[in-house]
């Protein structure tokens, strides 16, 4: 079933790669610039998420600390990650690997050729009401994301390479020469 | 729990949204003593009635939604909490312990009838100072600004437009 197959990857996947195009649809249906990047995990907690188009951005962490850095605004901004992921998508692909500690899963369908699970925070205080996720050969292929304000992020992986491992300092944050700091 | 903003009508004269932006902003404020920022993206649609405001984190996703009008600004928050104020900088002081100039941001970023030149600086706009560091080519609007203030406390709030209305992408 998928959610095997999404249980599957998670226990067996203790790092990939892959590149991603993320749209937002606001509640009034309008959708956004669709934007794009790649990214890097690896369990528990540590993820590198670069948006490459329409502007470049990264967020980075190292499993305790997840450090943003915007191009455009020139700024770091720096939070504990355990704030920040929780019952967040994030956690989905990268958190740890019993997804059902932090997830009810059902089995949402077969649509657009894949298999789709859908994924209900056990958490009321995250910002997620559900989080569909498409598998495709036993990949997470798509991801849609149903915020409690009424925003769905709906994002498609591709290219993805299981357990091809990342150098540690894939995950090591550092600021560009003259970036405005915070904490 | 009641929703935040009205569903709105588009055949409705009131509802129809008349200018809309979206971007990404940074805040660098102080807290307790220590120098603190925080980063997101913002939707701000208007409509002769009111602006909503939604406010989201970098990777997308919906944490405070913002209903202002002339009278109150109201907040629902992604926790499903409901907040009321008179102004929009009572209700993000309430809810973040500063405030953002919401309440004069319209005018900040300029529109085309008026419209602030690169670089210079729109001082003392209720204690913010304003600098337009970026524009768009045509027509030729704020872009970047760069928000500042010193009293009560300093705070700079930055923020980059990816879209607004009213400097439609040129058609490739």
């Amino acid at each position: 079933t998928p959610i095997d197959d999404l249980q599957q990857f998670n226990s067996t996947t203790s790092s990939a790669s892959g590149s991603f195009t993320q749209k937002v649809i606001g509640k009034s249906g309008s959708a956004k610039k669709v934007s794009s990047g790649t990214f890097i995990f690896a369990r528990p907690g540590k993820f590198r998420w670069t948006y490459t188009a329409p502007y470049e951005q990264v967020l980075v962490s190292d499993g305790k600390t997840l450090s943003i850095f915007d191009k455009d605004l020139n700024q770091v901004t720096k939070r504990s990650l355990g704030s920040a992921i929780g019952s967040s998508p994030a956690a989905i692909l990268f958190g740890g690997k019993d997804l059902s500690a932090n997830f009810t899963l059902s089995d949402g369908g077969s649509a657009d050729g894949r298999a789709w699970v859908t994924a209900v925070p056990k958490s009321k205080s995250g910002n997620f009401t559900k989080v569909n996720i498409g598998m495709r050969n036993g990949l997470p292929d798509a991801m849609e994301l149903y915020d409690t304000l009424g925003q769905v992020t709906v994002l498609n992986f591709s290219g993805i390479s299981k357990n091809s491992g990342a150098p540690a300092s894939t995950f090591n944050f550092v600021a560009p020469a003259g970036a405005i700091q915070g904490k | 729990c009641a929703s935040v903003a009205p569903v709105r009508d588009a055949n409705n004269i009131d509802d129809k949204v008349q200018f809309s932006m979206d971007g990404r902003f940074a805040v660098q404020y102080i807290e307790n003593g220590e120098d603190k920022s925080m980063t997101g993206k913002m939707l701000w649609e208007e409509t002769r009635r009111a602006t909503d405001i939604t406010l989201s984190t970098p990777l997308g996703n919906a944490i405070a939604g913002l209903h202002i009008t002339p009278n109150e600004a109201r907040i629902k928050t992604s926790d499903g909490h409901l907040f009321v104020e008179n102004t929009p900088e009572e209700l993000m002081y309430r809810l973040l312990g500063y405030e953002l100039p919401f309440s004069n941001l319209r005018s900040m970023v300029g529109s085309s009838q008026k419209s602030l030149a690169e670089h210079t600086v729109l001082e003392g706009i209720e204690g913010w100072d304003v600098k337009v560091t970026n524009r768009f080519p045509n027509p030729n609007l704020a872009k970047k600004l760069i928000i500042t203030r010193i009293k009560p406390t300093p705070l700079t709030f930055t923020l980059f437009i990816d879209e607004r209305s009213d400097a439609p992408e040129p058609t490739e």
